[in-house]
């Protein structure tokens, strides 16, 4: 067993959570059914009919912390597996017990909308565990970002209307990714990892069949709405989607792309950003890509003040008092990798970085301003 | 710039104070100085002057490290730790190698990693056994990661973590494997991983380790923050020297060309590790540049990647 996070850790235990889960639910009138509906998923014979559990996770500690309806916080596992069988109970993770289950790696959930942690190990006798993480977040947006930390993986088809393709537009994005053991899905409001420690073919049909359970009665959603704000080509550079990232935590932004040590551009649960790279479509020297950032903040005031702290600190030289404090709403500068540009527009910032040139960079901005003038842009 | 007094359990206090570092800073190359000198002025830093240094690192490798699998062999992994304990000390054998790091009268805490890509048990068992076959007394040998009282209560330290990348701190190796010591993890996340070389300047680690002993038979390559068996691969290597940071940046290199030849394409690791610089340049615990590091390789050399 490589990875041994997690495990004999004094996080809350179903057996514990559960009873006040059961509490919690009965003051407010919520009733938990274990006669749960009959799966659709899986291949023949690989997944045992038995037990089907309908997890009690959607009680309302966690609804609480989101708007969605009380369906989308309901899945169903199936209790074997092939030769794996379930444990009955989870280890349930919440905002307080994160950083025991998982160390630093807990500030990349929080830096999204986390609800809570659902974690399933199925047991074999002459095979390693398989891991099934169910994160419960705020939103599908939050459980897009999570699975868009990292597009590498062969896509998987776990419903009939989930995509399978590798994108290409922004509603093309696969719902779930699969390699080398490690199954990652994103079913509207949840972010599933289902991880056999050793790949085989069975552990592979069984982290694939787990994967379809999942899935099976969540119905698909649309990627971020911010999304339909990114220009998808510019002159010849053209997005590749493959290094799309939607976040909203300097952390996760400075994972992906290092900006500072600071949280420069005020991001918080609140903001939504995204990050991709451009570069071009025949570019036979791999010159460097250009990069994209663009947030959403929750006002015009908001993306200002933000405007104002980047100034201050990433382009100290570039004015003083006034102009750092009230900066224009767009402008250029060359800096040491290139061309850096920005633009403000009511409560969007757009920035480009390491643009080849002025022109470059002008017509990012220009077609990040023609997109939002456009209509095509949902300001939801 | 900040400034924030954080107290450590049994008296030891530190100073909070980072300047910002920017992407601009890597462009121009004045991290190290900005970081080391905390000055307002960044922009006209140039890079530090200190005197060379010369560290050599021991990297023995055995495509056999692995009997099937993900399954380590242990005869196989008893035969490299030999040969590393004795290149990395010049002795002539395993128990003189240790006993010109530790003495018959320490007590030897071994620390591995115990989260994300943790260290092999199969290798924290075979040091312990070596030690033990050294004479050792067995009771005189404990697992000491965890909180500042494992240090203190241990005369001798044996570092033993296990190669990874890490998504808060760039790497997430050495230097970062004495976190739980200072009693305040969370105080070197984030920007302050760059002050992780402080902890082992701490009075009650300060001194105690004899030998970085790093599990690179399979090392994790991506940040994560949790383990994605794509970017582990059997490099079925042990790595190790007295000088940390020497050890932490051959670490580095293997990392930073092994996630190269994944993408085809340079794939820095982001955030950049900023702790390893600082290490050397303010901390003084070693050298990080390669230029300074003669590295002996032993045994396997396919991909050796550095």
């Amino acid at each position: 067993m490589q990875f041994r996070y997690g495990q004999s850790l004094g996080t809350l235990r179903y057996t514990y959570a559960s009873s006040l889960v059961f509490l919690v639910a009965s003051l407010f009138g919520f009733g938990f059914s274990l006669d749960a509906p009959e799966t659709k998923s899986g291949k023949a014979g690989l997944v045992g009919e038995q037990h089907l559990l309908e997890l009690p996770s959607t009680p309302q500690l966690i609804k609480n912390m989101s708007d969605l309806p009380e369906s989308d916080f309901k899945v169903n596992l199936p209790s074997k597996v092939g030769d794996w069988d379930r444990d009955d109970h989870p280890l349930v993770v919440t905002d307080k017990s994160i950083f025991d289950y998982m160390d630093g790696a807990g500030e990349l959930y929080l830096g999204y909308r986390f609800c809570r942690l659902d974690v399933y190990t199925y047991k074999a006798k002459d095979q390693d565990e398989i891991v099934t993480e169910l994160y419960w977040m705020g939103s599908s947006d939050d459980a897009f970002g999570l699975l868009s930390q990292d597009w590498g993986g062969e896509p998987q088809s776990l419903t009939s209307d989930s995509l399978k393709k590798r994108p290409s537009t922004i509603d093309e994005f696969p719902h779930a990714l699969y390699g080398a053991g490690l199954l990652r899905i994103w079913s509207r409001n949840l972010y599933a990892r289902v991880m056999a420690t050793q790949e085989n073919i069975p552990s592979r049909d069984a982290v694939l069949a787990i994967g379809k359970a999942i899935a099976a009665g969540r119905t698909a959603s649309s990627p971020p709405k911010l999304l339909s704000a990114l220009p998808t080509s510019v002159r010849l550079w053209t997005q590749r989607s493959n290094r799309l990232c939607f976040f909203r935590s300097h952390l996760v932004l400075n994972s992906f792309y290092f900006l500072s040590t600071e949280n420069l551009l005020d991001l918080a649960p609140q903001v939504e950003a995204v990050s991709t790279v451009f570069d071009l479509a025949s570019d036979k020297d791999r010159r460097p890509a250009v990069r994209l950032l663009l947030a959403r903040y929750s006002g015009p005031e908001e993306a200002q003040r933000a405007l104002a702290h980047f100034m201050k600190i990433y382009l100290p030289e570039k004015g003083k008092g006034l102009a750092q404090s009230s900066p224009k709403n767009s402008d250029l500068f060359q800096i040491e990798d290139g061309w850096l540009g920005y633009q403000r527009t009511d409560r969007y910032l757009m920035l480009v970085f390491e643009c080849p040139d002025h022109t470059t960079a002008t017509s990012f901005i220009d077609a990040f301003t023609e997109n939002l003038h456009s209509g095509r842009v949902s300001d939801e | 710039m900040h400034l924030q007094r954080i107290s450590i359990p049994g008296g030891f206090q530190m100073n909070k104070t980072y300047p910002v570092v920017t992407r601009r800073d890597f462009v121009r190359g004045t991290v190290a100085t900005v970081l080391s000198s905390g000055i307002a002025d960044k922009l006209h830093a140039r890079g530090s002057a200190r005197p060379t240094r010369s560290s050599t690192v021991i990297l023995v490798r055995d495509e056999k490290a692995f009997a099937t699998g993900t399954k380590v062999d242990a005869s196989v992994l008893k035969q490299m730790l030999a040969e590393l304990l004795m290149r990395a000390t010049g002795q002539k054998s395993e128990r003189t190698a240790w006993l010109s790091l530790v003495q018959l009268s320490d007590v030897i805490g071994v620390v591995p990693t115990p989260h994300l890509n943790a260290t092999h048990k199969e290798l924290i068992d075979a040091v312990k056994a070596s030690l033990v076959n050294a004479g050792i007394p067995a009771p005189q040998i404990r697992n000491a990661q965890g909180g500042p009282d494992q240090p203190r209560a241990c005369n001798s330290l044996i570092a033993l973590p296990a190669l990874k990348a890490h998504w808060l701190t760039g790497i997430g190796t050495v230097l970062k494997n004495y976190i739980t010591f200072s009693g305040s993890p969370s105080s070197y996340h984030d920007a302050d991983n760059a002050k992780l070389g402080e902890i082992w300047k701490m009075p009650h680690v300060q001194g105690k380790t004899r030998l970085v002993l790093v599990d690179a038979l399979r090392p994790l390559c991506d940040k994560g923050p949790q383990p994605d068996p794509r970017y582990l691969w059997n490099y079925s290597g042990l790595i190790a020297g007295t000088d940390p940071v020497a050890v932490e940046a051959v670490c580095l290199k293997i990392i930073t060309e092994k996630r190269k030849a994944l993408r085809g394409e340079p794939w820095p690791l982001s955030p950049p590790p900023l702790c390893v610089s600082m290490a050397d340049e303010k901390y003084g615990l070693g050298t990080s540049r390669l230029s300074e590091i003669k590295i002996e390789r032993v045994g396997w050399m396919q991909d050796v990647l550095v």
